[in-house]
């Protein structure tokens, strides 16, 4: 997790693995074809004593080579991704074919297709017949190209197991080039693969993991979590130390420090030694990890009971507001109108204006008290999450809004069958305010239309609530959504200005988000959707 | 139909608020006693005839209690669980009248056995309108045990 920072410059090499590893591929085979073509010894065996890459086999290379190419990325084109799973086919294809030869023992005249094998040939069962280990490895790695993206129910994908067997012959092959030694019986062609082949099946195997990593067992290797971290830095560690300690296992026993038995003893305890080292410093990150997991769910926790004090105040706040704000606002118009009835004759006009100006006042902080309230409860309360009717509640409460002056000219045009998952009480206050303003914002034209709909942008289902009038600046949404803020007047308008904050909050806990669009007197629709 | 004559007990520790409840009651032609007591000791007191209401004649109890629930003392709630728990109040007609709306308030009033949840408007208008049907019906259309 220490190296996030530096995570960025290997992740770009681990990401060019696959495309170099494939064009190494195709390079070597390209070069063996050359070598066979032009019979130069060096580019088909490397050094004379070796076998020879066959002519089969670097045919392979070249197709799996093209075919992780097509594959490298995830993302290829499906043309590319298809002609890349052929190919692999292909290479299966050509290697079963040879496993078949050396199963039956048949000769079904594929080996010597391109060219004729010397008769010289090191190491070789029949004249250009590629080793039974190449034709095993050629099998998995065609197979895996061919199956890169099929995964399994439980999250294993095929083709990186198939790569990590793949890989265990060629890399046996390696470490017995590297250490110089031979098979007891060898050379024979049960147990020969070319250098250079050996290397290469490596690179396509390493190429074939590296293609997918977000999937399968890669994942956890370059994981950003702390297992991932300790396997980058353990894999590594633990592969070069038992290579180097086999290397002087074998050098030890050559210049007859030891025989083969203490050889193996030495083999073991430095073995065991390396791999407590790898293990303790494992152990060592995990639990630097762990401790400061603990340390972080400490602080959430104590932010969680402080949050949890914060609100339980605040809810005391809000009930005391309730009870208390509203008594004084009762006595301020109530008096008034005492004072209207039983001195009517002692007050003029001006007189009983004024008194209904401070009754009119004191309702209107009553509602703004109480629309607060309701905007406080909103954010403590929970969501339930059922199944809601947003067409049907929209249709009803345009029933209302038409019963509550039915003279007024609106046409309200309200698609049908949308469903959500959500808090059915809420969604209703939430379309209820969207369409009271709209009934409201519309009701200073003769005719008018009122839309409820929805449509699917980005794969994401956005309802919108329409209507034609009075609209207002667009250079004020920002101001739309927060308490208290009014772009019209309350000549023009009434209302609190906690309209739009609730419907903001009613959907913002639904996971989702509001915006608005509108034009002075062109109308305005609200845009807003409700989690995924 | 004839009106019950019995007194109504008005529980309210705000002066401005028991004004204007005598007031809503009384322009709606409500000729009953009202009793007020301004804390839900008080209430206690005159229900169970203890303290400064000793000698009163336990057998007249009244038609209807108005409650508040935020009271000095010892609140509405508790005042409400106390007839609840008696005998001898056990069945009055309680209706909680007070300012708040809270959920939780509702829900508890009710839980203890209220009859009735008016929130006591803002507008005067409106809360003469409640007081007379708050009337009209708990001591008029309303039967109770004798």
């Amino acid at each position: 997790m220490e190296r996030r920072e530096s995570g960025g410059a290997w992740r770009k090499v681990v990401g060019a693995i696959p495309g170099g590893a494939s064009l190494f591929s195709i390079a070597i085979g390209a070069a063996v074809l050359v070598g066979w073509a032009a019979d130069i010894a060096f580019l088909k065996s490397v050094l004379p004593i070796w076998v020879a890459m066959k002519a089969n086999t670097a045919l392979g290379f070249i197709l799996a080579g093209l075919s992780l190419w097509f594959l490298r990325q995830e993302a290829m084109p499906p043309v590319q991704r298809r002609l890349g799973k052929s190919l692999g086919a292909a290479v299966a294809l050509v290697s079963g074919l040879t496993i078949v030869e050396y199963l039956a023992k048949l000769d079904l005249h594929i080996d010597q297709l391109i060219f004729t094998d010397s008769a010289e040939a090191v190491a070789t069962s029949s004249p250009g017949r590629m080793a039974i280990h190449t034709a095993l490895s050629f099998a998995m790695v065609g197979i895996a190209l061919r199956v890169m993206d099929v995964e399994t129910s439980r999250g294993v994908r095929l083709a990186q197991v198939l790569a990590l067997l793949g890989a265990f012959v060629p890399f046996l092959i390696l470490v017995t080039y590297v250490y110089d030694i031979q098979f007891p019986g060898a050379v024979n062609y049960t147990t020969s693969m070319a250098l250079h082949t050996a290397i290469t099946f490596l690179l396509l195997c390493a190429g074939i993991l590296l293609a997918r990593p977000r999937q399968g067992l890669i994942r956890e290797i370059l994981s950003e979590r702390v297992g991932g971290v300790v396997a980058r830095w353990m894999l590594p560690t633990t592969m070069v130390a038992l290579f180097v300690l086999g290397w002087l296992r074998l050098e030890g026993q050559a210049i007859g420090l030891y025989g083969t038995e203490v050889g193996l003893s030495v083999m073991v305890v430095s073995n065991i030694a390396v791999l407590s080292f790898v293990v303790w410093r494992m152990a060592r990150a995990l639990n630097r990890a762990d401790e400061k997991r603990v340390e972080l769910n400490r602080v959430l926790l104590q932010r969680a009971e402080e949050l949890a004090a914060v609100n339980k105040e605040l809810e005391a706040f809000s009930y005391s507001v309730s009870h208390d704000l509203r008594a004084p606002l009762r006595t301020l118009d109530g008096f008034s109108q005492m004072l209207l009835e039983d001195y009517v004759e002692k007050l003029d006009e001006e007189g009983r204006r004024r008194l209904e100006r401070i009754r009119a006042a004191s309702q209107r902080l009553g509602r703004l008290i109480d629309d607060l309230l309701s905007l406080s409860r909103l954010s403590r309360t929970e969501v339930k999450s059922e199944t809601v009717d947003l067409s049907g509640l929209a249709a009803a409460i345009a029933a209302e809004l038409h019963q509550s002056d039915p003279y007024r000219r609106v046409e309200f045009v309200i698609a049908d069958g949308h469903h959500v998952q959500g808090d059915v009480g809420l969604l209703r206050a939430a379309l209820t305010n969207l369409l009271n303003n709209a009934w409201k914002f519309t009701s200073k034209h003769p005719m008018a239309r009122i839309e409820f709909g929805a449509m699917h942008l980005n794969g994401q289902t956005v309802y919108f609530v329409k209507d034609d009038g009075a609209g207002f600046d667009p250079s004020y949404t920002n101001k739309l959504f927060a308490p208290f803020q009014r772009l019209h007047g309350t000549r023009e308008f009434d209302g609190s200005g906690i309209g739009l904050a609730t419907v903001q909050r009613i959907v913002r806990r639904h996971g989702g988000d509001i915006r608005a669009e509108a034009a002075v007197e062109k109308g305005a629709t609200f845009y807003f959707t409700l989690g995924k | 139909m004839t009106m019950n004559k019995k007194a109504i007990l008005l529980v309210e520790d705000n002066p401005d608020d028991e004004e204007l409840t005598l007031r809503g009651l009384r322009t709606n032609n409500i000729a009953n006693d009202i009793v007020v007591a301004h804390d839900g000791v008080e209430a206690l007191e005159y229900l169970f005839g203890t303290g400064p209401h000793a000698n009163r004649n336990l057998a007249e109890q009244p038609a209807l209690i108005l409650l508040d629930l935020k009271l000095p003392r010892l609140d509405g709630l508790e005042v409400l669980r106390r007839i609840r728990a008696d005998d001898h109040t056990r069945l009055l007609p309680v209706v909680i009248l007070t300012s708040s709306k809270e959920e939780r308030d509702l829900v508890e009033s009710y839980q203890l056995g209220a009859n009735s949840y008016v929130r006591k408007p803002v507008d005067f208008n409106q809360f003469c309108e409640a007081a007379k049907q708050l009337g009209l019906y708990w001591l008029v259309l309303n039967e109770v045990v004798s």
